[in-house]
């Protein structure tokens, strides 16, 4: 097993639950510590940011689900 | 073994919708320390997990050399052909497994999908819209699950 996995998914992703996601449709959240530390469009820039400012943490990717633009 | 998550609630225009998508961990090939965690949406209609090329590059799978049309989409997406490390994990039930992916080669997925192939025949998976839940029910013997160390927690 990996020897430093202090970022659980399950327990971001509660967080991710209870958050207000409002204006985020269709953006990658990476979360730390069940913490949103930083939202954009691209997967790419998030994982570079997590890299940056987060080393020794497992990234926590969590993709806030888009609306059907033709919706009722 | 019941693995159970909650759907994800979207609401458009009034209604609301609820979505299975859940979290899974991504291991990298060689090295057992590297992983990402990720959102991937269950897709009963998705023969193969698909994720990003970017997340593929990030765990250094190796990929097939030649690309293969989606066939759901069309000739003009393509994929590529990998296996990858997952571990699938709530609270203390959590198994580690490793599956076919595909990895989207000239396009980026609107949506990480988990399919079936490597998945459905290890899990029986079921929807159940009503309660707002997706569950994983293990159903094969050789899947041991697995203990995730305390430092897994959350700092």
């Amino acid at each position: 097993m990996p020897k430093e996995i202090r970022n659980r998914t399950d327990v971001c992703f509660d967080a991710f639950q209870s958050m207000d996601l409002d204006g985020l449709e269709d953006q990658w959240l990476l979360l730390i510590g069940g913490k949103r530390v930083f939202a954009h469009p691209s997967e790419e820039v998030v994982l570079k940011y997590a890299r940056e400012h987060y080393p020794d943490d497992v990234p926590c990717l969590l993709k806030v689900p888009f609306r059907h633009p033709y919706s009722m | 073994m019941v693995i159970s998550f909650e759907s994800i609630p979207v609401k458009i225009k009034g209604l609301m919708v609820h979505r299975p998508i859940i979290p899974v961990h991504l291991l990298h090939r060689k090295d057992r320390d590297f992983l990402i965690a990720q959102s991937l949406w269950v897709d009963s209609g998705a023969d193969f997990t698909l994720i990003s090329h970017t997340i593929a590059e990030q765990l250094e799978l190796e990929l097939s050399e030649t690309t293969a049309p989606v066939g759901s989409i069309g000739q003009d997406y393509r994929v590529r052909g990998a296996t990858c490390g997952i571990i699938l994990a709530r609270g203390a039930e959590a198994y580690r497994l490793t599956i076919p992916v595909h990895v989207a080669d000239n396009f980026e997925p609107r949506y990480p999908l988990f399919g079936r192939v490597g998945v459905f025949d290890r899990f029986d998976v079921v929807f159940r819209q009503r309660n707002g839940r997706v569950e994983f029910h293990n159903k094969d013997p050789s899947l041991k699950r697995i203990n995730l160390p305390e430092k897994l927690r959350p700092r």
